[in-house]
């Protein structure tokens, strides 16, 4: 089949690789009809993720049809159309019984060595590094999906791949993100990024009863997006300046208190301004820091006392300068996690289905496959207007 | 679908990348590492030029070495500063602990141990454990390039749900003795599972194959067995990232 695989920093390639085939008994190989490139694809198209091998195939958000299931996956048939959560999670240990499928004991082959990282392990990640678990990614034409008979889900008909795809990730990670903050009416909303996860968290905000959202990003097309499409306020970290002049703007903004809850949707890549910005590259460069930390800094600084910090932004490593004196004196509730997608998969697609929202808004790319080293490129270089990749394998789609 | 052949792929696909390499530099000197090569990259960095460049550089590695253990010059002239180094050393028995909590009921769980032919899909170096009726059993473990090693044992205590010994046979290539123990988890989280193992280096054998074989039991090890145990209970598989049943 062919597939979009990592040969290194600014390079994948559409490669021809062996057809999956079932492994284990619980499971599936699904036909890929939809499967999209992630922002956080572009922390491993730009090498900040460590543990990636040569010829790994990316993709972690996607959806198609399964073609064969193995012998203990009962509740799905070839045929069937369903949507896939990016962390593979077993269903039976503690924590997926404790609904935290992004934490799954069981599902991560190289547990060892992401407990070497971070003392422990989280659940496997489709096309996400060797760290947690070396899965084989759905920019494919076809992808094994373990614990079939626990992740997949099936969608109706009357949806197309373009409304129910983005349930796989970014819907759900940037619900989460808000949810998870324990949201009351009213309340002030900032969301450093405007990216996909960036403008899945301002809608989710406003549906969740958040009285203002404000979104921080300096690239246009985005924040008009974050406006016009999602009712937020428009807020330009590029012009305010440093991180104490985004502070500042922000405390205008809210008649002195600042945002109740503050939300990092840009993560370990973050473009810092001045020294600080420096500061980053250097040691980000030089391996002294794995993450460039300024929105993160930024949302500990801005948040209202008592708040709520929340971090759907994708971190591996280190960062340096995290105001955690900020932190403890204003007393911030800190909330972050890979998204519990199994979770939010039936209450969002329901969501879907009755209209609230139609989450095809941000989608700007519709591809063949082929197109993938061109399509990362366009994404991490923010150009030609791009917000959202999605490519179709075979030309094919629902 | 074959089991035992996709975890042996799945641990040596792991083991090259997490620069499996064995740790074999002392928590002191682990300290000392990192605190030092901290001080010289940030001054390397400081400095900038050459010097500093080579002086950074120089830090990071020593940074490295602290942070995973494992130092490249103590492998070449065969230094081990680690506890398990030290016992190595002077033929002492090697001891070999680990723990996992596993949501499955003891009884459950001991039922699985006690079936001895089990173990196999729970220990990735056994090629097969033959039961000899009553507490005996034979075991055949795989030596790396191919060789085998093989002893009995024998069940030495069983206390029901709650705890199983055992221990090898004389004469017996192998002089090894194990303990695995259930108790409940709090707050109805299972059952938690202590695993104790320890071997006796055959004298002399430094440098045989079956001396290699038992230099490469690490804590790890046991530690990924007992993880194969609790997935093979909680979820009935082993996870691997294979994407072909040949490929492995």
């Amino acid at each position: 089949m062919k597939a979009v695989c990592w040969h290194g920093k600014g390079d994948v390639r559409v490669d021809r690789v062996p057809d999956p085939e079932l492994v284990n008994p619980r499971d599936a190989i699904i036909q890929i009809t939809s499967t999209a490139i992630c922002g956080s694809d572009l922390h491993l198209y730009d090498g900040y993720i460590p543990t990636m091998k040569e010829g790994d195939i990316l993709g972690h958000e996607f959806m198609g049809e399964v073609v064969e299931v193995g012998s203990e996956v009962k509740n799905l048939k070839p045929g069937d159309r369903v949507v896939v959560p990016f962390p593979i999670a077993c269903g039976s240990c503690y924590f997926c019984k404790s609904d935290l499928w992004s934490l799954c004991d069981n599902s991560n082959p190289n547990a060892a060595m992401a407990e070497k990282m971070w003392g422990y392990s989280p659940a496997g990640l489709f096309g996400y590094s060797h760290l947690v678990g070396g899965y084989a990614g759905g920019q494919a034409e076809y992808v094994r999906v373990p614990y079939a008979d626990v992740g997949p889900m099936k969608v109706p008909d009357h949806l197309d791949d373009r409304q129910v795809l983005f349930l796989t990730d970014i819907f759900p990670t940037g619900y989460q993100a808000v949810e998870q903050c324990g949201i009351r009416p009213g309340d002030t909303v900032a969301v450093w990024g405007a990216g996909p996860v960036g403008l899945f968290t301002i809608a989710s905000a406003k549906m969740l009863g958040a009285g203002r959202v404000i979104a921080i990003d300096d690239v246009p097309e985005r924040l008009e997006l974050a406006v016009t499409h999602c009712g937020a306020e428009p807020f330009r970290p590029g012009e305010a300046g440093n991180t104490m002049h985004v502070v500042e703007a922000l405390r205008d903004m809210t008649a002195g208190r600042g945002p109740d809850i503050c939300i990092d949707a840009v993560g370990l890549e973050a473009h810092g301004v001045g020294l600080e910005g420096w500061y980053d590259r250097v040691k980000q460069t030089t391996r002294a820091e794995t993450g460039r930390g300024t929105a993160i800094r930024q949302a500990i600084l801005a948040c209202r006392k008592g708040g709520t910090v929340s971090v759907p932004g994708v971190y591996g490593g280190f960062v340096d300068k995290v105001p955690l004196g900020a932190l403890m004196n204003k007393g911030l509730t800190l909330k972050t996690g890979q998204t519990h997608v199994h979770r939010y998969l039936k209450p969002l697609l329901e969501r879907v289905e009755k209209g609230d929202i139609d989450p095809s808004f941000l989608i700007t790319h519709e591809l063949d496959l082929d197109a993938a080293p061109d399509a990362y490129r366009t994404f991490r270089d923010k150009k030609d207007g791009c917000i959202k990749v999605v490519m179709h394998p075979g030309g094919r789609m629902h | 679908m074959d089991a035992a052949h996709t975890d042996r792929h799945e641990m040596s696909a792991g083991h090259d990348i997490s620069s499996g390499q064995e740790q074999n530099v002392g928590n002191t000197e682990r300290m000392l590492s990192m605190a030092g090569g901290g001080l010289a990259m940030l001054s390397g960095l400081r400095r900038g030029g050459a010097a500093g460049l080579l002086l950074s550089g120089l830090g990071a590695a020593l940074l490295y070495r602290g942070a995973s253990g494992y130092c490249p010059i103590n492998a070449r002239i065969g230094r081990n500063t680690t506890e398990l180094g030290r016992s190595r050393r002077h033929n002492e028995p090697v001891h070999l602990h680990a723990g996992m909590t596993i949501d499955k009921p003891a009884a459950e769980l001991y039922q699985y141990w006690l079936n001895v032919e089990n173990m196999p899909r729970v220990m990735s170096f056994l090629e097969r454990v033959e039961s000899r009726g009553g507490d005996r059993s034979h075991w055949v473990a795989r030596l790396p390039g191919g060789r085998t090693v093989e002893w009995d044992s024998e069940i030495t205590a069983k206390e029901d749900n709650r705890r199983i010994a055992w221990r090898s046979i004389e004469p017996s290539d192998l002089s090894s003795k194990g303990e695995i123990r259930f108790r409940p988890a709090p707050d109805g989280r299972g059952t938690e599972v202590e695993l104790d193992m320890s071997y006796q280096p055959p004298g002399g054998a430094i440098g045989s194959a079956l001396g290699h074989f038992m230099r490469g039991m690490s804590r790890m090890k046991v530690q990924e067995d007992l993880r194969r145990f609790k997935r093979i209970m909680e979820t009935g598989e082993v996870p691997t990232n294979n994407i072909t049943r040949s490929a492995q």
